[in-house]
This record gives structure tokens, sequence and C-alpha cells, in this order.
């Protein structure tokens, strides 16, 4: 009698009883210093100045946030990213849950979702400036129309599971409008916005530096423009990594106990 | 209060035609039948979930409570938190949602959240939202299935028992008849497509002299009475 192997699918679908935080805590910052060897080594091997080493770039970071405008450019392409996050979502979260709501003007606005959701980040861009000028409100619109489609797409999906039984039950025991959307709308919402707060943020950043690049005199992507006409490929990789770790800090102390907050009543 | 549905349809299905339905007050009426003549279908026309229907009540109910087969709460929020939802947003709201969490005894559970319960404990947790309610009209829908023994029981005691102090009227639909002798005043048997009434019967036996024997003659009684 020849013992079974276990699939390979089985086993990845099964739960592992093993893998628990207790366990896993280091896994993160291992697996980091690991990619900071990685890029250390490489630098030494090319040993130029186009491929900067991590050290390199950490002391870049130190020393401008201490006598450059590092933190500060890191401030005002945070207040960019926020100004247009919040935007975004708000307008897309709306126009998310009403076609989610609304079968028939669904049906007749989904071509323009779709148009929106494809139309380039740069020519968004180039036209915001052209039509508003070189301005901080061009900046924050064109950035915000680019993640508008995203964040209305994934509210839209979230609004048509919302379940109905529920509602059902809302309806027949007279839930209050208020008593409707805080305990019974939101909680549904929740893990979509979640999701759609996540990939925004990435989004946004991203297409932040470019609306920077392209019209804007301070942020992380004019100094990045700036650093390419020097060519200082170490204050290039300075400016992207402050700035990550920011991203990094926002996503484990604010995004992720949210998520953490409303997701307590899911039995695992 | 008498209810008259002149006709519902599903597609091609004609459920329902010229159907009258009568209730006294307090009265505790169970109606079983075959899978899919229209008993679900009916609880859901006299609560207003379903709407799509000539339906005309000879009087308005405001407050209606209903226990679902599948127990409609929210996950997301705990036990306590969704009685105190159906209640009014008050000091008073509150403490009667408390009550009722009382009544069905999941006092102990109050913070737990509903996917923690078993099924028992979450039917109970809707008998208690209905409670809360201070309902005029309770609907149940096979309320006792899938169940163990003793959970049934309890289920059923404590539902005769609030039944008794509160006297709101009741419709329960049930597939098992035991059950409906045990706890009705009334069965009506439905059938048919449209669906009619086939069998009207008043139980008058008092509760607590109704003995399996008993129950198990009324069950053939019904059964061999009923109008084809």
């Amino acid at each position: 009698m020849s013992e079974q192997k276990p699939s390979l699918f089985k086993k990845t679908w099964q739960r592992d009883p093993s893998i628990t935080p207790n366990k896993t805590w280091y896994y993160f910052p291992t697996s980091i210093v690991l990619l900071l060897i990685v890029w250390q080594t490489i630098s030494w091997f090319v040993a130029s100045d186009l491929f900067p080493s991590p050290i390199a770039v950490a002391q870049t970071i130190i020393q401008k946030s201490l006598y450059g405008d590092l933190v500060k450019d890191v401030l005002i392409t945070l207040a960019r990213v926020a100004a247009a996050f919040f935007f975004a979502m708000a307008i897309g979260c709306f126009i998310g849950v009403l076609l989610g709501l609304k079968k028939r003007s669904d049906l007749f606005f989904d071509s323009w979702l779709i148009i929106a959701l494809n139309l380039p980040a740069l020519v968004i861009i180039v036209l915001c400036y052209i039509w508003f000028g070189l301005t901080e409100v061009a900046a924050i619109t064109a950035v915000a129309i680019n993640k508008i489609p995203l964040v209305a797409v994934i509210m839209r999906e979230g609004t048509r599971a919302l379940n109905p039984e529920l509602s059902e039950m809302a309806q027949l025991y007279k839930f209050s409008n208020t008593r409707t959307l805080r305990d019974l709308i939101s909680p549904q919402l929740a893990p979509y916005a979640a999701a759609s707060a996540r990939t925004g943020l990435a989004l946004i950043w991203k297409i932040v530096l470019v609306v920077e690049l392209l019209g804007r005199p301070n942020g992380i992507g004019f100094q990045i423009q700036l650093n390419f006409q020097l060519f200082d490929i170490t204050a290039i990789l300075a400016y992207a990594f402050a700035f990550l770790i920011v991203i990094q800090f926002i996503e484990a102390f604010i995004i992720k106990p949210w998520e953490r907050h409303a997701n307590r009543w899911r039995a695992d | 209060m008498n209810i008259r549905i002149e006709s519902k349809r599903f597609a091609d299905k004609h459920i329902f035609s010229n159907f009258n339905l009568s209730l006294d007050e307090a009265e505790f009426l169970s109606i079983s039948g075959p899978s899919g003549c229209g008993k679900t279908t009916l609880l859901r026309l006299i609560a207003g979930l379903d709407t799509d229907a000539n339906l005309t009540n000879s009087v308005s109910i405001d407050r209606i409570g209903f226990v679902f087969q599948e127990p409609r709460l929210l996950p997301w929020r705990t036990i306590r938190e969704n009685l105190r939802l159906v209640c009014a947003d008050s000091k008073a709201g509150n403490e009667k949602a408390d009550l009722a969490l009382q009544t069905v005894n999941l006092w102990q559970e109050r913070d737990e959240f509903p996917d923690a319960l078993s099924l028992g404990m979450k039917r109970r947790v809707e008998l208690a939202r209905a409670f809360a309610v201070e309902p005029e009209l309770i609907l149940l829908d096979e309320p006792f299935v899938s169940l163990d023994a003793a959970s049934a029981t309890e289920l059923r005691e404590l539902l005769l028992s609030v039944w008794i102090r509160e006297k709101p009227k009741i419709i329960m639909v049930s597939h098992n008849l035991e059950e409906c002798f045990l706890m009705a005043d009334r069965l009506i048997l439905l059938d048919g497509q449209p669906a009619k009434i086939k069998n009207d019967h008043k139980i008058n036996q008092a509760r607590d002299q109704r003995g399996s024997d008993w129950i198990n003659s009324q069950i053939t009684t019904v059964k061999t009475t009923s109008t084809p």
C-alpha cells in the first residue's frame, strides 16, 4: 500500500493551520533585508554611479532631508495625493453606488465608463493643463479624473453584490435612512472601498509624479525631472524611496487597521 | 383581518387567484401544503416584501415581526446591536431590545457576532427581533426546520409563551403537521395552482391536552377529509 500524495491544489487551497501571525511576523523584515542585500551585491559588481547602492541612496535621503528640500517635497506630493485621493474616492463612490442601484443608468452610462477607464492618463493630464493652465487645481483634477472610473467600477460591483435578503429584512423592520446607510449598506461596501483605496493610493501617487513632472515647480515629480537633467540617479532613487516609505506607513497604520476593524465580525 | 389577493403570477405560473384569507384577533394560524404551492409567497405578500400583486388587507398592520427560514441577521453587528436596530433609537428602545434578548435566554451571548452562533441560536435571535418590535402580527417561515429536537422544543415553547403574553396574530408556515397541531389554533392546507384552501381546520383542544395519540388521529382525519 502506497501513501497517496496530496494533490497540489488541495494543498494550496486548504487552510494551513501552522501559518499564524505569531509564527510569520519575521517574514516581512527578512524579505526586505534580503532585497536590500541583493541590491547591494548587484551595485557592487556594476560599480557605477548609474546603479547606486542602497547605502548610497539612504545617505542621500538623510542628507537631503537634513540640508535639502526632500521633506518639503514629500509633504507637497503627499498633500496632492491626499487631495486627489479624497476627490476620486468621493466622486467615484457616488457614481459607482448610483450605477449599481439604478440598472437603467448603468446600461446607459456603461460605455462612458469604459471610455473613461481607457483614456490614457497622459492625455487627461495634458488636456487639464491646457484647459485650466499650469495650476494646482488642474494638477489635482487630472489625477482625480484618472482614478474616478476605477473607483466607480469597483463600487458598482460592490453595490450589485448587496445582499437583497438583508435589504428586505431592513425594509420589513422599517430601518431609518441613517441606519440603512450606516448598518446595512456601508459594512457591505467597506471591503470594496478598501480595495479601491489600496489600488487607488498606488495609482494616484504614480500619476501625481507625472503631473508634477509636466507642470509643477515642486514635489517629488519635479525633483525627479530636475535630477534626470543632472543625471543624478542616486537622488532620483532617494526621492522615490522616501515616498515609498511614507506610503508603507499609510498602509500599515491607516488602511490595514481600518480593514481589520471592518472585518472583525468574520469568523476567521 | 381579511386578506384578499386578486392575482399573483410568477412568469407563466399562476400562484394566487381570487384568494381570501381571514384571521381573528390573537389567532395562531398555521399553513401547510406541498412545496411550491405558494406558502412562502403568501407570507411575503402579507409582509409587503412582495408588492407585485393586487393584495388588499382590511386592516393596516404597522408592526410586523418576521422569522425567516434562513436567519437574516446583520453579520457585522453583534446580536445585541441587531436587536437594537429594529427598536427606536432611544433609551427605551434599547431596553426593549435587551429585554427581548433576555426573553430568549441569549443575554450571555449579547456581544457575539451572528456567525459565532449555532442555527438554533440564530433563530432565537430572529424570534427575539420579532418580539422586540411589539408586533401586531408575527410571520414565521418554517421556523423549526433543521434544528435538533431539543432546540426545536425550546423554540416552540418560547414562541407560545410570548404569544400567550402578548397575543399577537401569528401565521406560521410549516411542513410538519405534528407541529401545527401542537401549537396552532387553526390549520389551513394549501394546494393546487392557483393555490386554494383545501382544508380549514379549527383546533379547539386545549394545548396541554394535545398528546401524540391525539395529534396522530388529527393528522389522519385532516388527510382523509381534505377536498381534492
